[in-house]
């Protein structure tokens, strides 16, 4: 694994971390260097990055504390707090 | 790729416990902490206060939580950083505290000095100027290397990216 994917697999920890102690500016800018990183080693996300971050305010999501996470018919959709909503699909 | 000595100058820094060994401004020295935010010219440190407490402590713990630290910008320019880098760097549970009684006892350094210099040559030679000096500390998985401040002058996110030495792209 190269030195950018281990700092974006840190870099996630550290949101997580970072919004679990409440601090959810420190998180986003943890999420946004991840984001940046990645674009510069031209690298995809983890899976579970892109599922627990919001695509519009780069918010580290906490689903029940900062994100609601409802299910409909085939997939499931994650609104943040700041009103984004992302949908992905779940197989049964 | 894991992070070793040599990489640490391209990897990520967030969240790791350093100290400030040496600085233009001496009531920077000895300053202890992780590393919670960087920019291309600063590392923001959170420390406890009183610094003290933490080696007092015996290196337990005494983590952001406890609303007893306050977060410190030290210009990368003119500092000396030393990080603790661990097996699993990303172990936080690891306290900085054990950094300041482990620094000073370094029996292993002699086995060590061998791959210090081989690494020298090829740490120093992707960035110019800047000395790197690699100690390891016997017993525990903690392993401390110093970098010269200047050698981490580099956004933040550019810092990994290998495009040779030349300053132009």
């Amino acid at each position: 694994m190269s030195v950018a994917a281990e700092r974006i697999e840190r870099l996630h920890e550290l949101a997580r971390a970072a919004a679990t102690e409440g601090d959810q500016e420190r998180a986003r800018y943890y999420v946004r260097l991840a984001r940046r990183v990645a674009e510069r080693n031209r690298l995809g996300l983890p899976r579970t990055f892109r599922r627990f971050t919001c695509d519009a305010c780069d918010a580290y999501l906490r689903p029940g504390r900062n994100a609601r996470v409802r299910l409909q018919d085939g997939h499931v959709v994650i609104t943040c707090d700041c009103g984004e909503q992302a949908r992905y699909p779940y197989d049964d | 790729m894991a992070l070793t000595p040599e990489t640490l100058p391209r990897h990520e820094l967030n969240g790791l416990p350093v100290r400030v060994v040496e600085s233009d401004d001496e009531s920077r020295v000895g300053l202890e902490g992780r590393v919670v935010i960087e920019t291309t010219n600063t590392l923001s440190i959170e420390v406890c206060v009183p610094p003290e407490a933490e080696r007092w402590n015996g290196g337990v713990a005494a983590d952001r939580d406890d609303g007893e630290s306050r977060v410190v910008m030290v210009p990368k320019s003119g500092s000396t950083f030393e990080f603790a880098i661990t097996d699993d760097a990303a172990d936080l549970e690891k306290g900085s505290g054990t950094a300041s009684k482990l620094a000073d006892t370094q029996p292993a350094e002699t086995e060590r000095s061998d791959t210090a210099d081989r690494a020298d040559g090829d740490a120093a030679s992707c960035r110019g100027d800047g000395s790197t000096n690699r100690r390891r500390a016997a017993g525990e998985d903690v392993a401390y290397v110093t970098v010269d401040g200047s050698r981490l002058l580099s956004r933040p996110a550019r810092r990994t990216e290998t495009n040779g030495d030349s300053p132009w792209q």
